[in-house]
């Protein structure tokens, strides 16, 4: 491992990624880079990696993976950090056969349900946050309340 | 002034549209409703479709009561301004919205007594005559995601 840490951040373009810049204080000591949908909001960012946005083409699930795959070789993140949505789901299978420690932030608009990604993701996940606490008892212990962007509960 | 956010849903939002008009008929307060791509539109209403977000700030800062969808930014937009606030969910038996998801978050503000939940559409107009209390003071505890994001990075060992 290099002195500063590599993280690999995904998310896709929406509000999902505005969570993501929210919490960018916690990576001031690491090298970034981003695996998101391709938008306006997306193209601004530096060293991002930007795929279509066609969420629900099986096709573009395995184009994504391998992409993930050669993207993981070439930049060798320490950590994948995402909060969602399901453009997470071949990251966190690239991270788990890679070996790369992965955290997953579920969206802070669930506040009792948890979300499909978040359903698939709790399996494959190194560490899973929710932001809301009322959320924890359907992730069955897998989860953990650490804070939130949107509830004022302290953790 | 009361602001009205139906959001950016595709779907129609009849209910809360007629329900506000017809607030804005009965007492001649000023209401001003964001209607985005909703196709029932208000008479007495002032309305528009979107506007940039600096102005839909400033509206909600101008107002004595916010009523909006229970949307997550237009929640937390309310919230950050400490403004009195009902929520009224888009609701999939009135083909509001595709699922009952925004339920969730509307039951959510009024347990942190963020503002009131609305599902009778009827108790609208009692509740603009008399709003809910502001809350003063919203802070998300970000600070805690952000050192708990931190540690985890620093301890690298597998908790699950």
């Amino acid at each position: 491992m290099s002195q500063r840490p590599t993280v690999a951040l995904v998310s896709s373009h929406g509000g999902h990624l505005t969570e993501l810049l929210e919490l960018d204080d916690a990576f001031a000591e690491c090298n970034k880079f981003y695996f998101c949908y391709d938008a306006d909001t997306t193209r601004r960012l530096p060293n991002a990696y930007l795929v279509p946005n066609r969420p629900y083409s099986p096709i573009r699930f395995i184009v994504n993976l391998a992409r993930l795959w050669k993207i993981f070789s070439k930049e060798r993140p320490d950590f994948l950090v995402s909060t969602g949505a399901e453009i997470a789901i071949p990251a966190f299978i690239v991270a788990k056969l890679r070996g790369v420690r992965s955290l997953y932030i579920e969206c802070g608009a669930q506040c009792t349900r948890p979300s499909i990604t978040g359903r698939v993701v709790v399996h494959l996940a190194d560490q899973f946050f929710v932001q809301w606490p009322e959320l924890l008892p359907a992730y069955c212990g897998r989860a953990e309340y650490r804070g939130s962007l949107i509830d004022e509960t302290a953790p | 002034m009361i602001f009205v956010s139906l959001g950016t849903m595709h779907l129609d939002f009849a209910r809360l549209v007629r329900a506000m008009d017809s607030v804005a008929q009965r007492t001649g307060e000023r209401v001003v409703m964001q209607t985005g791509l909703a196709s029932t539109l208000p008479i007495h209403a002032e309305h528009f479709a979107f506007r940039p977000r600096t102005e839909i700030l400033a509206l909600i800062a101008g107002a004595r009561l916010v009523v909006t969808h229970a949307g997550i930014g237009s929640v937390i937009d309310v919230l950050r301004t400490s403004r009195s606030l009902v929520v009224v969910p888009r609701l999939r038996r009135h083909h509001e919205h595709n699922n009952d998801h925004q339920l969730d978050l509307a039951q959510a503000v009024e347990r942190r007594g963020w503002g009131k939940m609305v599902l009778n559409i009827e108790e609208l107009e009692t509740l603009c005559a008399s709003p809910p209390p502001a809350h003063r003071g919203y802070t998300p505890t970000k600070a805690p995601l952000i050192a708990a994001i931190g540690q985890w990075m620093k301890t690298p060992t597998r908790t699950l």
